[in-house]
């Protein structure tokens, strides 16, 4: 590893990190000295909400542009999933911004699932596009398909929101990111290298909310959060497995992790530290699983197996 | 009443005798063009003995090469009436081999061609313009990871001969210059590990359909 690479690498994985740390940060320090006026309350809790949605889309959209660059075209036929990436960041990040401003008792859990809805009708119609007219026959089979990956989707925002309910900031957003971090060999081997750097950038920028999350303790990480999380599990299982090479079993297991995330949840006579402990246990062996046999082969990319950090053949 | 019927008919049959002539010539003449050169005739690709290479610079060091096993299509090259011309040819994108696996299954995924996406690769002539006696301009529309273009081709005709084992055999080499990153095939670009200028040589043979 030259050390034009080992700073280029540290870079790739400080900067989302940093971004994250910072947008939590500062939309809890914003939230804190507005609660301190109670004409402002309300503004509060949106910076509240908006601080840690803010850091992690951020790092998400400059993440994914970084790495795969903008889409060739604008024609929504002619858009690759890997590009629509770029474009449903984006839309996410907006629509979890306005989700963020909306009021916390009538109108947020409506603007959410609206939002969420939206995403999920670009993500069946658009990313799975082709594999309906490529690899799924026309009928039961891309149904069932399409049908399965939104009741998916719908179920892990769920399972999302359950999380943010019962975890404070730090615990939830590290156990989150032990989700992209602990997959990131498995995601390497699928053959779509791109999103293991996306998955790298995401852990990082939800490792920096959990420091925010710990120095300004107490705080809720918000459903926002959870959407944009599932929206990039989501770009992973279909470019990783549809579009690219990652064994069906993998990608089961991806994407019963934010179920796993919930599990300890459930027992709600556990202390948070035990909930917390249980959580990283149960990712840490589904990540092991799917990435035990790919890790070498990553650690040896990194360790000069390959000429560039983007080239992993010897 | 009776003068003008037979005017007509006597107009009809000039006009029909005129016609029957000039379509026996025709098919004289285009018998005579096919037995001379079979250039017009349409051929269909022989993928066993077809080769399509593409060039990549490396670490702007050197040329990277690798191939596409699976390529089918048809054609017709007119060198003397290059209009009359036809050229459709796709690639199988799963069938890439740049002679390692794991890089195979770098290049079948979503950072560069998304083979499962995007199964083919496919160009499709539009206009032909003669360059030189063997040679022609081919512009016509490069489909690569759902992305449709405009680019230009050479075409330089090898030759057609009777095939031993039967048939009429004739084939070509073209040459495609592009960037891929015009189709989102972007990976690499921006570090310079890869570069963007990416040629692609098609050497096709084809049996007379």
């Amino acid at each position: 590893m030259t050390q034009e690479q080992l700073r280029d690498g540290l870079l790739g994985i400080a900067a989302p990190g940093a971004i994250g740390a910072l947008g939590a940060f500062a939309g809890f320090w914003i939230s804190s000295y507005l609660a301190r006026r109670e004409e402002h309350s309300r503004l509060a809790g949106g910076f509240e909400r908006l601080g840690p949605a803010l850091g992690l889309g951020l790092a998400f959209v400059l993440v994914v542009w970084a790495i795969q660059g903008l889409p060739p075209t604008f024609k929504p036929r002619s858009i690759s999933a890997s590009h629509w990436q770029f474009l449903l960041a984006i839309a996410g990040l907006v629509l979890v911004s306005a989700e963020a401003w909306a009021s916390r008792a009538t109108k947020q859990p409506a603007v959410r699932w609206a939002g969420r809805f939206v995403l999920i009708a670009a993500i069946l119609w658009f990313q799975l596009a082709s594999a309906r007219m490529n690899q799924w026959d026309a009928g039961v089979e891309a149904i069932a398909w399409t049908a399965g990956f939104g009741l998916w989707l719908v179920l892990a925002f769920g399972a999302m929101d359950l999380l943010q309910r019962k975890a404070t900031v730090a615990p939830s957003a590290i156990s989150m990111a032990a989700i992209p971090l602990l997959s990131v060999p498995a995601i390497f081997d699928s053959g779509a290298t791109a999103q293991w750097q996306i998955a790298l950038g995401v852990g990082m920028a939800l490792v920096g909310i959990a420091l925010a999350g710990m120095l300004l303790r107490g705080r809720s990480l918000g459903p926002p959060v959870g959407t944009l999380f599932v929206l990039w599990l989501s770009g992973v299982l279909i470019v990783g497995h549809l579009y690219s090479e990652m064994p069906l079993w993998h990608a089961i297991v991806l994407a019963a992790m934010p179920f796993l995330l919930v599990l300890p949840e459930l027992k709600s006579k556990l202390s948070w530290k035990a909930r917390l402990i249980a959580r990283l246990a149960l990712i840490a062996v589904a990540g092991g699983a799917v990435s035990f046999q790919a890790a070498p082969k990553l650690v040896k990319t990194f360790t000069g197996g390959g000429a560039t950090e983007l080239d992993f053949y010897k | 009443m009776k003068t003008k019927s037979v005017v007509l008919a006597a107009l009809g049959a000039a006009v029909l005798g005129g016609s029957m002539v000039g379509f026996n010539s025709n098919v004289n003449a285009d018998d005579a063009a096919m037995l001379e050169t079979s250039r017009a005739d349409a051929f269909g690709v022989d993928a066993t003995h077809s080769s399509v290479i593409f060039k990549v610079e490396y670490m702007g060091v050197t040329n990277f090469y690798g191939t596409f096993e699976e390529v089918s299509g048809e054609y017709a090259i007119d060198l003397e009436n290059p209009s009359n011309s036809m050229l459709n040819v796709a690639v199988k994108v799963e069938s890439v081999d740049s002679n390692n696996a794991d890089r195979d299954k770098h290049l079948r995924g979503g950072d560069f061609f998304s083979a499962k996406e995007f199964p083919e690769i496919r160009f499709v002539g539009k206009t032909f313009e003669a360059a030189s006696d063997d040679t022609i301009k081919v512009t016509g529309d490069l489909t690569l990871r759902g992305v449709t273009q405009e680019e230009t081709a050479t075409l330089e005709w090898i030759g057609g001969r009777e095939d031993p084992r039967g048939g009429f055999r004739s084939g070509f080499e073209a040459v495609l210059k592009i960037n891929r990153s015009d189709y989102g095939v972007s990976y690499g670009v921006e570090n310079g590990a890869l570069g963007d200028k990416t040629t692609i040589t098609v050497a096709l043979t084809g049996m007379r359909q």
